[in-house]
């Protein structure tokens, strides 16, 4: 069998996906996380993203990188209740840029929140019973295709609900 | 090593000797060895059967005067006086009367005012008609020769004293911020003529006091090679890091620069156009000559004025004006001139600018040529108006083109221990001046000695001064633990001295053996909260009374172990 590749031997020694984010999420000095945790936290529905166009700026002012988290959600069924709704609001203004995305694969994904907001972030949906386990990296996701009406009388079908919907 | 007759003298001579006689050649022969004649013995000075009563005041504004005068009180007891010690602010004031002995160590405030703590006593024996004449006394006056009312109060206390009666038994003593070797000189005159029994100066000899150099500051100029502000966008604060390059400047780590600001061209032009003033007339001011616009812009203070400067522009144009600081600008507008010549009567009242003070952020052995400062814009509100601090305004003004002339401040009272000690150093904002002097000038040389640095500022994001160096240095090991407060990043508030606590049991293992211990930034309320810290953490994790604690803490501070540099 061929070697494995980086992020499979990353996961084999992540002691069950665990990595050392507990040491990453402590250390005070940055707001990144340590490079293998960067991989292991996708599991864990985030990736860790910085601001390309500070990073020039911030560079001069002897300050790192504008490293920021997004964190997706897992949505079954993409549904979410309006008490969930209102919480994921609530969340979003205190710890991210205050922008909910909701994505094509029927999720809501939150951007901008700084390290020392991702343990407060994650507390307060867990409390509204959501949770963001599995949403990033190579896990199963919901699978999306073409709505091009020529592929098929089912495409052409789909494509006329979208047409009567814009008309409406 | 020695030859065997020699060697059988030497042995013989020590088999009949007793061990104090052995513990006196000792000293006899490492004497030789450092080059003296014969050992000294410790002169003991006032060995007078009858112990003598002496009362020590002092007034202090940042401490010194206190140090000072508690140190001389020791030494006054270890020569058999009977020693009263009190600060100014505690001293009961219709005590002086019964004085016998009076000595006053006291500061003078950088516009020639006496400290806060001091000004009863001042006021007291100005005012009040009271005569001194069975009174022997002596005035020590610490003061900074870069402002211009060096040493004020210490001469009005001077003065005054004899004028009311009192006996000057040593002059005047006038110190600079190297005030420790005068202050024992001081010291020791006084003894010595205590001594002389009885005492047989003849009152009202007038003595010269001594002259003091002013020119002893050299004046460096720097050309600014970087000047960048280090918070975010999106911060409340401004804090300039500036590099200087600069020919040959002697410095040490913890060491400072004093820069005399200048005035805003604006501002000055419009105080000519209103006076109507000549902008190029020349004018002579404390024995030199310069235009009416350089005088205005680099000589003088005309920003926030005393209210003693303000009585005086108001008994010059005869007119009542509340006695309050005021802007020179809003004097004129409100109070104006006559005339011009009216205001160069004006010009000669105004103070000199005075310098201001940053400790350097530099190190000599990593930064070789340049000095670097950290200086915070210093924004406070006046009736609702913001404004900014003369000289941080004019720092901050600067451009990465321009120069500044600075001088150079020695701080003897924070050094770097030896290259092995451990070293916790606490410095939050522009306190981190110091510590990147101190981290790099460590680092540059190799110092063995572990480095634990404690910085906290408003947020992590925008506000955390040099961060990249602090990460460089300590993925590198010469910063061997940093600890950091980002007070507004939660809910609650969280400071330097909070992490202190958190850390108290490490930080007591470190000072137990042997760290030293800096503090850096503002005094209060910050090193205040430190201190009490530090405090509470010998009490608690050194299992300590309080007052052994108190005493843990003492003791370091006379072992040089526990250093400040608060502004």
């Amino acid at each position: 069998m061929a070697d494995k590749s980086a992020i499979e031997k990353i996961k084999e020694a992540s002691n069950h996906l665990r990595g050392t984010i507990k040491e990453s999420l402590h250390d005070e000095l940055t707001g990144a996380i340590r490079e293998d945790d960067q991989a292991v936290i996708k599991f864990h529905g985030m990736y860790q993203q910085d601001d390309r166009d500070r990073r020039e700026e911030r560079a001069e002012k002897k300050l790192e990188r504008l490293y920021s988290f997004m964190i997706r959600l897992r949505l079954p069924g993409g549904f979410l209740t309006p008490e969930q709704w209102i919480a994921v609001y609530d969340i979003a203004g205190e710890h991210s840029t205050g922008v909910i995305k909701i994505t094509s694969r029927q999720t809501l994904q939150l951007h901008g929140i700084i390290k020392s907001d991702i343990k407060p972030t994650i507390k307060a949906f867990s409390e509204a019973k959501l949770d963001s386990i599995a949403t990033c990296g190579d896990i199963n996701r919901n699978v999306l295709c073409s709505s091009h009406p020529k592929q098929s009388a089912i495409h052409e079908q789909v494509f006329s609900y979208a047409t009567r919907s814009v008309a409406c | 090593m020695l030859d065997g007759h020699k060697q059988k003298i030497l042995s013989e001579l020590i088999a009949g000797t007793a061990k104090d006689e052995l513990i006196w050649i000792n000293g006899y022969i490492s004497a030789i060895i450092n080059g003296q004649n014969e050992p000294v013995e410790k002169k003991i000075i006032g060995t007078s059967a009858v112990s003598k009563k002496i009362t020590l005041v002092y007034g202090t504004e940042t401490g010194n005067s206190k140090r000072v005068a508690t140190d001389l009180a020791a030494k006054a007891k270890k020569n058999n006086l009977l020693v009263k010690l009190a600060s100014l602010d505690q001293y009961r004031l219709t005590d002086i009367t019964k004085e016998e002995n009076l000595f006053v160590v006291i500061s003078t405030q950088g516009d020639g005012e006496p400290p806060v703590a001091a000004q009863k006593f001042y006021d007291h024996i100005h005012h009040n008609g009271f005569r001194l004449d069975q009174m022997k006394f002596s005035v020590l006056a610490l003061g900074d020769t870069s402002y211009p009312m060096f040493c004020k109060t210490g001469e009005d206390v001077d003065a005054q004293l004899e004028k009311l009666g009192g006996k000057r038994i040593v002059p005047i003593r006038k110190c600079d911020l190297d005030y420790e070797p005068d202050a024992e000189a001081w010291f020791d005159e006084i003894l010595r003529s205590l001594n002389e029994q009885p005492v047989t100066k003849p009152a009202g000899i007038k003595i010269q006091p001594q002259v003091e150099g002013k020119a002893n500051k050299k004046i460096y100029t720097g050309s600014i090679v970087k000047h960048v502000n280090l918070h975010d966008t999106g911060s409340d604060k401004e804090t300039y890091h500036i590099e200087l390059l600069v020919d040959d400047v002697d410095y040490l780590p913890g060491d400072s620069v004093g820069i005399v600001p200048e005035n805003p061209a604006a501002l000055v032009n419009k105080i000519i156009a209103v006076t109507g003033i000549e902008q190029e007339k020349n004018i002579v001011f404390k024995e030199a000559s310069y235009s009416v616009f350089d005088l205005l812009k680099k000589k003088l203070g005309i920003i926030y004025l005393h209210e003693r400067v303000v009585k005086k522009y108001a008994s010059i144009i005869q007119q009542e004006i509340p006695g309050v600081k005021m802007d020179l600008l809003n004097l004129l507008q409100l109070y104006p001139v006559k005339d011009a010549a009216q205001f160069e009567e004006i010009l000669q009242i105004l103070p000199a600018q005075s310098p201001r003070i940053y400790t350097i952020a530099s190190s000599p052995s990593a930064h070789s040529g340049e000095i670097h400062l950290t200086v915070e814009k210093d924004v406070f509100e006046i009736n609702e108006t913001k404004e900014a601090g003369v000289c941080s305004a004019y720092l901050s003004g600067l451009r990465s083109d321009g120069a500044i002339d600075f001088f150079v401040q020695k701080n003897k009272r924070f050094r770097l221990p030896a290259s092995d000690k451990n070293v916790l150093m606490i410095g939050p904002g522009t306190g981190i001046a110091a510590f990147r002097s101190f981290i790099s000038e460590r680092d540059a040389t190799g110092a063995t000695g572990k480095n634990w640095l404690f910085f906290g500022e408003d947020h992590f994001v925008s506000d955390f001064l040099y961060q990249t160096e602090i990460q460089d240095w300590h993925q590198t090991g010469v910063l061997n633990k940093v600890s950091l407060a980002f007070s507004k990043d939660q809910p609650e508030e969280v400071f330097v001295h909070d992490k202190m606590k958190e850390k108290g049991d490490e930080i007591f293992d470190w000072i137990r053996s042997g760290a030293y211990v800096y503090v850096c930034g503002q005094k209060a309320p910050m090193s205040v909260h430190v201190e009490n810290e530090l405090l509470s953490i010998l009490e608690v994790h050194g299992e300590l009374t309080k007052e052994n604690a108190q005493k843990y803490f003492e003791q370091m501070k006379q072992e040089g172990r526990y250093l400040k540099d608060v502004y």
